[in-house]
């Protein structure tokens, strides 16, 4: 065997191990971290260090929509429910072609008004704008030019009258207690930029005014790997990075921020498909540019419900999306890479997306044709090899159940032994299988991509409370 | 062969046992926690019975049973107890008087100021339920504000940790001392904590003791505190009293006042109107600093509460600001505010003027309609 190959895959072997080494630490970490701030938060939710606070922070909430007229109501009318006194909702039907506006305007009994919109950050013209009141909470609908979902909450920003907005997607749900959790940070401390909360998947979740009814796992295995993989990465990774001030996305399904602070940073930016990921990198940097005291928060009391693809099919379309949102985020916002006043961001965070969530897929893919020529060529050893893939399947899998349980038990939440048994089902597969498939659905995922990059992501709508 | 640096499956290993445990430990916790609900259950009316025991014997012969409270100095160390003493308190206390029950609470005001030596050096879960406990058994209010208690809470008010901080101002301010408030603003301005102003306001809302007496005392030292702790002794006062006019008044006209002090100074104007504050209000819409323009569009606000024609003529010159809340409040002003009919209004001729009218007709008949 020539020297010179054995010397490659020596390297390659080492940097393998390594990268798996680490990413396997950092799991871990954040893993038993978030168990630990879990714990916390459960003892201090038995023991009463709580903000009990009557006197709201005033928060606008921005629902963009587009062909959301089987959902769209069902959002509204539990927006009307929340456990919260002062805020106004906001919908931006953004060119819609079925009967968005319609339903909400006669469900609401809107009326039409001549609206000046003072645009404080770029987006398209509206073309109506409807008002109504209902038990005193304002409702706005903005009916306005395509434009994107950027462009949307652009719009929804603008109209907005109070001091924070929450944005959020017309498919999802918030519950009952969301919004006063999640301004809950904001009153701690007053430098908090942008908060985010806790989103749940929805199918299989029975919703009744903002409060679940009832809840079990659906047998659907892509739905059921799709919350065991939700709930991990929002127990570990958020959790962990927001000990540091380190998390670089808010789920656009559901996140706070400070009006001021995003219109100063320039709002949405309607040419990135992953818009949410982009505000976060853009307040950050911002803010440390501009020398700005700030924080951003994440807040695992606030729960958002929100539907998941419940087919290979939609999955896949989803998740092109957000790999093709990440790297437009990672690439425009590269001055953030190691940059000396971004501190952890920077060094950790960016890093952390950089290797471990965009080029993940190709070195994960790299690895296996590593192995595959290494042992036609018989320089790799097979049984090790075999045996090594296993382990690390198997502790991803032990993780995730890990995150699962504790996220189950740490927030007495009651499920049935089925959704156990489902749970530990669904686990062992998404390790073994559904990973893989996530894995080549990103890392193909630039074909045949940017033609499409301004459209809505769009997934199947079923109205939220049936299981899918 | 591939030579490797270490031994990968060892590590790999390791995190697998550790994360098992991880598992084992939950499962234990889950065991654990039924357990103790069990216990709580058998625990909790036991608790409950002796309260009762206690009572009767206070009510009956107006004597104590020194072994009892001596019992509970030694159980409620424990933080567990203590929230399930605290729940069988609340049960109880249902069944008396609240005069009949103070001398409980003042037999109990002895056992906590025992265990707040103990309870200084606990972390700040524990400490914070201390505070929350003290609120809940609401001592009656002459033994509690010599007690030394009210040290441990006023010290309270120094710690980074703002729960503690927010338990121990809802446990002061739910007694109704007056000069306890005075020593933990005093507490707050020395330590440099801060202490959202929404917060602050909303435990002033849970004093239970003469109001107009706390807002004269916390504004006559208004001097020693930051502009954040006299924030919300301005909107504390705004909510039931008219008569710090003249106050407030010497502060609106303070160019060098803070600015937050200032706009609430506004706000209390169109509470409660004040002749010589109209001229001040005038002189703020008709800045033309854009920077300012918060005073503007507050003070065009504040003017529906000043009815008359050259309020009327100074809203009408706001309808043409650049800013859009000018605009917009100056319109509401007028025709939510002063009802003013559209005759006077038909000189304008800006379009943006023209249009936030428009806006604010259209607006107003939806607010009509809520109503109806």
């Amino acid at each position: 065997m020539p020297k010179i190959i054995l010397l490659i895959y020596s390297f390659v072997g080492n940097f393998f191990l390594v990268y798996m080494t680490v990413y396997a630490a950092f799991l871990f970490f954040s893993v038993i971290s978030g168990a630990l701030k879990l714990n916390k938060e459960k003892k201090k939710r038995i023991y009463e260090s709580r903000i009990h606070h009557e006197c709201c922070v005033p928060v606008s909430v921005i629902v963009p929509a587009h062909n959301e007229e089987i959902t769209v109501l069902d959002t509204v009318k539990s927006l009307l429910c929340l456990d919260y006194r002062l805020y106004e909702i906001i919908v931006v039907n953004d060119g819609s072609c079925d009967n968005t506006a319609e339903v909400l305007v006669n469900s609401f009994n809107m009326t039409e008004i001549k609206r000046p919109v003072v645009k404080k950050i770029k987006c398209r013209n509206e073309r109506r704008i409807y008002g109504a009141n209902v038990n005193g909470i304002p409702i706005t609908l903005a009916v306005k030019e395509k434009g994107g979902k950027a462009d949307a909450l652009n719009m929804g920003i603008n109209l907005s009258e109070f001091p924070y907005v929450i944005c959020m997607d017309a498919d999802s749900v918030l519950q009952r207690d969301s919004v006063k959790q999640i301004v809950t940070p904001v009153l701690e401390d007053e430098s908090v930029a942008a908060v985010g909360g806790l989103v749940r998947i929805s199918n299989g979740a029975v919703l009744k005014n903002g409060e679940v009814v009832d809840y079990n796992i659906p047998w659907n295995p892509v739905v059921g790997m799709q919350i065991l993989e939700y709930d991990r990465s929002f127990m570990a990774s958020r959790i962990f990075l927001d000990k540091f001030n380190g998390n670089l996305i808010i789920s656009g399904a559901f996140g706070l921020f400070k009006k001021d602070i995003v219109i100063a940073a320039g709002g949405y930016d309607c040419e990135t498909v992953g818009e949410d990921m982009e505000l976060v990198l853009k307040i950050h940097s911002f803010c440390r540019t501009n020398k700005i005291s700030y924080s951003v928060k994440y807040a695992p009391e606030a729960v958002c419900w929100s539907q998941c693809p419940s087919d290979i099919k939609g999955f896949a379309i989803q998740r092109r999306r957000w790999f093709y949102g990440l790297f437009q985020c990672l690439h425009k916002h590269r001055h953030i890479f190691m940059a000396k006043g971004f501190g952890v961001i920077g060094y950790i965070s960016y890093l952390y997306y950089l290797l471990y969530e965009f080029l993940a897929p190709y070195i994960e893919i790299a690895g296996i044709i590593t192995i595959i020529t290494g042992c036609f060529i018989n320089v790799v050893n097979l049984p090790f090899m075999i045996a090594f893939m296993a382990i690390y399947i198997a502790f991803g899998a032990i993780l995730t159940i890990t995150s699962f349980f504790s996220r189950i038990y740490l927030k007495n939440i009651y499920i049935s032994f089925s959704d156990i048994v489902k749970a530990v089902v669904f686990c062992i597969c998404e390790s073994f299988f559904f990973r893989f498939i996530h894995l080549f659905i990103r890392a193909f995922a630039f074909i045949g991509y940017r033609k499409k990059k301004k459209q809505w992501g769009c997934i199947e709508r079923k109205k939220n409370g049936k299981a899918a | 062969m591939v030579t490797f640096l270490f031994n990968p499956e060892f590590i790999l290993l390791f995190y697998i046992v550790t994360c098992i445990s991880v598992l084992v430990f939950n499962i234990l916790y889950v065991i654990s926690d039924r357990f103790n609900e069990w216990c709580n259950a058998l625990i909790q009316p036991h608790i409950k019975r002796n309260i009762e025991k206690q009572m009767n014997l206070i009510l009956s012969e107006g004597l104590v049973s020194k072994s009892y409270f001596y019992f509970l100095q030694k159980k409620l160390l424990s933080i567990h107890y203590m929230k399930l003493f605290i729940q069988a308190l609340t049960e109880a206390e249902k069944k008396y008087t609240d005069k009949e029950f103070d001398k409980f609470r003042s037999c109990l005001l002895n056992v906590f100021e025992h265990l707040i030596q103990s309870y200084k050096k606990k972390g700040d879960i524990k400490r914070g339920y201390l505070a929350c406990a003290i609120e809940k058994i609401n001592f009656p209010k002459e033994s509690f504000e010599n007690s030394s208690i009210t040290g441990f809470l006023i010290n309270l008010l120094g710690e980074k940790n703002i729960y503690l901080r927010e338990n121990s101002l809802r446990a002061l301010c739910s007694n109704g001392c007056v000069h306890l408030i005075l020593l933990a603003w005093r507490k707050m301005e020395n330590t440099k904590q801060f202490h959202d102003p929404r917060l602050l306001l909303n435990k002033l809302l849970m004093f239970k003791g003469s109001k107009e007496e706390l807002a004269w005392v916390l504004w006559s030292y208004r001097k020693e505190f930051s502009p954040s702790l006299v924030l919300p002794v301005m909107k504390y006062i705004r909510l039931f009293s008219d008569s710090f006019r003249k106050e407030f008044y010497s502060i609106l006209k303070d160019k060098n006042e803070n600015s937050e002090l200032r706009l609430e100074a506004i706000r209390y104007f169109r509470k409660y109107p004040y002749a010589p504050a109209r001229e001040v209000l005038y002189s703020f819409l008709a800045e033309e600093n854009t920077s300012q323009w918060r005073y503007s569009a507050l003070s065009a606000k504040t003017l529906s509460a000043y009815p008359g024609d050259e309020t009327i003529y100074q809203l009408k010159k706001g309808l043409y600001s650049s800013d859009w809340y000018v605009r917009f409040n100056s319109a509401k002003s007028l025709i939510v505010g002063l009802k003013v009919s559209p005759e006077p209004l038909a000189d304008i001729y800006s379009p943006a003027a023209k249009e936030t009218l428009e806006y604010v007709v259209q607006h107003s008949k939806i607010q009509v309609q809520l109503l109806q």
